[in-house]
């Protein structure tokens, strides 16, 4: 079990890449195809592959790595398996600051920007809080995620029963994680590789912190350095995705429970398979988002669910 | 040395006992024996960093415990601990290895060493054929072995033991005494809090009685442990029993 998850997550990361360079609206034959990622091929063809599909690719492939692993690392902070990233509030933030330019109708950059505005407005609640709070504690930092998470709930409804009839489905498509603005995949990619880089060296002490807090201490873990690190690395993860997908759900859930379930528990290569996984996952359903039903598009979160579910029931079901 | 000094301990509304002045040197054994409630395992914690003294000092070889790194006490000071979340996915000898956190100088986690000695603890503890059982399907007395197992990989010169018999049954009580017995000889310093006295009487060369009045007597345990001490500190009458090595107490109405 151990050694086909292993294996399964190896060979669909970068099957997920090419599928994704392969697929699309439009259809190229294959020896085109093979000449473009050559260097050869036609103008249009370098334009599709290269220009559009690429850095969409990437984008996605980046935002699941980061999603997957701020869900991994906050189901170990806050020993809860239901916890995911957009537990944290900063998806909230960012959908109101979204929801609003959209309203407006400002231009998409401006969206970008607001919704950024409104991710860093609620990590900055949140970490002041946190900051404040007398010997700090993980849970109540979280909870006070979860209330600023409600807070911006209830403002996206009210924004949403505001706006326009045509208005609505660009909002709806904006929560549900949208990677039609992902033209540009440096951003998420710098993300990862310190999120990556933060993370894994915390990995034996993360093991510990399962545990917990007592006895990690007691194994020797600072806890409090530890969990800061991690937090902080969730949130900027969680920041980072939101801001190039929108708040895709459940990559953070299914896929670090998947590779539990299938045997890896120790984070040294919990890590690095649940990034490789969620990457595979969100960079595999945004390909079928935009290519199953062409030229129509479907937001890659409902997509992204509805592979990930069923692999999750399955593990469960076989998992004693 | 791991020492106390002025100690005074403290939960929300209750001074537990404060004055406390002890010393723990290497090759010592101590019993802490005491009702439920009087402290032991908050001075247990105490000792090890766990808990902030709310009153004087535990030091480790002079300097304050929270002065020192975790990482630095962990390498001297190890603790078996009585509750302890049972959310861990791994394998039992994945849990025994993370005993070896305080050692490990890699980052890619403990090397094969660290396995080895996991292997060799476990088999210690007699659980060596639960190697490769994932540690939340063993028993309630399996896992305790497995905790000790990995307080064995850890190798403290410190043992801090709070109840270390719960769950495990009369062989398996012995054989975790005869390894307290023998890390005591390779001059370990073992102290365990017991509900037991003939096992504290058996096995420990002193002991340590925490009063619910907040009172304590310490010292050799064949002065501390007579019937009249322990009638006080349990608030029952107690009968002597014959029994082959050591005064053994049996409760009475």
């Amino acid at each position: 079990m151990r050694r086909l998850a292993a294996l399964a997550v190896l060979v669909a990361a970068p099957l997920s890449l090419v599928a994704g360079l392969w697929f699309g609206s439009v259809h190229l034959d294959a020896d085109e195809w093979f000449r473009t990622l050559a260097g050869g091929g036609a103008d249009a063809s370098r334009e599709i592959v290269w220009s559009l599909r690429a850095p969409r690719t990437a984008a996605a492939f980046a935002c699941g790595a980061l999603l997957a692993l701020a869900g991994a690392l906050l189901q170990v902070l806050l020993r809860n398996p239901l916890a995911d990233p957009s537990i944290l509030g900063v998806s909230g933030g960012a959908s109101v600051g979204a929801l609003t330019a959209l309203l407006l109708g400002l231009p998409l950059w401006v969206v970008q920007a607001s919704a950024f505005a409104g991710a860093c407005a609620a990590a900055g609640v949140l970490l002041a809080l946190a900051v404040r709070l007398s010997g700090w504690n993980i849970h109540r930092v979280l909870l006070t995620g979860v209330a600023i998470g409600a807070g911006c709930g209830a403002i996206v409804s009210m924004l949403l029963s505001l706006a326009a009839a045509g208005q609505v489905q660009g909002m709806l498509f904006w929560l549900l994680g949208d990677l039609s603005g992902a033209t540009r995949p440096a951003a998420p990619w710098i993300a990862l590789a310190l999120v990556m880089a933060a993370a894994q060296p915390l990995a034996l002490r993360l093991d510990a912190l399962t545990l917990g807090p007592l006895k990690a201490r007691s194994l020797g873990v600072a806890v409090g350095a530890t969990q800061g690190v991690a937090f902080l690395a969730a949130t900027v993860a969680t920041v980072a995705a939101v801001l190039v997908a929108g708040p895709i759900g459940f990559v953070g859930l299914v896929v670090p429970h998947a590779l539990r379930l299938a045997g890896f528990s120790d984070h040294g290569r919990l890590l690095p398979l649940t990034a490789l996984g969620g990457g595979a996952l969100v960079a595999g359903a945004d390909t079928i988002a935009r290519s199953i039903a062409a030229p129509l598009e479907f937001p890659v979160g409902a997509v992204t669910a509805l592979v990930g579910v069923p692999v999750l029931l399955v593990l469960l079901a076989r998992t004693r | 040395m791991l020492a106390a000094a002025n100690l005074k301990l403290a939960v929300p509304g209750r001074v537990l006992f404060e004055g406390l002045d002890l010393a723990l040197p290497p090759g010592e054994s101590w019993a802490l024996l005491g009702p439920n409630g009087a402290g032991k395992t908050s001075l247990l914690h105490a000792l090890g960093g766990l808990r902030l003294p709310d009153g004087g000092a535990v030091t480790l070889d002079g300097a304050p415990l929270a002065a020192l790194g975790r990482r630095a006490v962990a390498q001297r000071v190890g603790v078996l601990l009585q509750d302890e979340t049972e959310s861990f996915w791994g394998s039992t000898l994945e849990y025994a290895m993370l005993g070896g956190l305080a050692h490990a100088t890699g980052l890619l986690g403990p090397g094969a060493g660290a396995e080895a000695a996991a292997r060799a603890a476990l088999a210690e503890l007699d659980l060596g054929e639960r190697a490769a059982q994932p540690y939340r399907t063993l028993s309630g007395g399996e896992r305790q072995r497995a905790r000790l197992a990995q307080l064995v990989v850890q190798s403290p010169q410190w043992w801090l033991l709070d109840e270390p018999l719960a769950h495990l049954d009369l062989g398996h009580q012995l054989a975790v005494m005869e390894l307290f017995a023998r890390l005591a000889r390779d001059g370990r310093t073992v102290i365990m809090a017991l509900h037991e006295p003939l096992w504290a009487a058996r096995y420990c060369g002193h002991a340590l009685l925490l009063y619910d009045s907040g009172r304590i007597r310490h010292g050799p345990a064949q002065e501390v442990l007579t019937q009249g001490h322990l009638e006080a500190l349990y608030g029952c009458r107690l009968a002597p029993a014959a029994a082959s090595t050591a005064p053994l107490f049996v409760p009475i109405r």
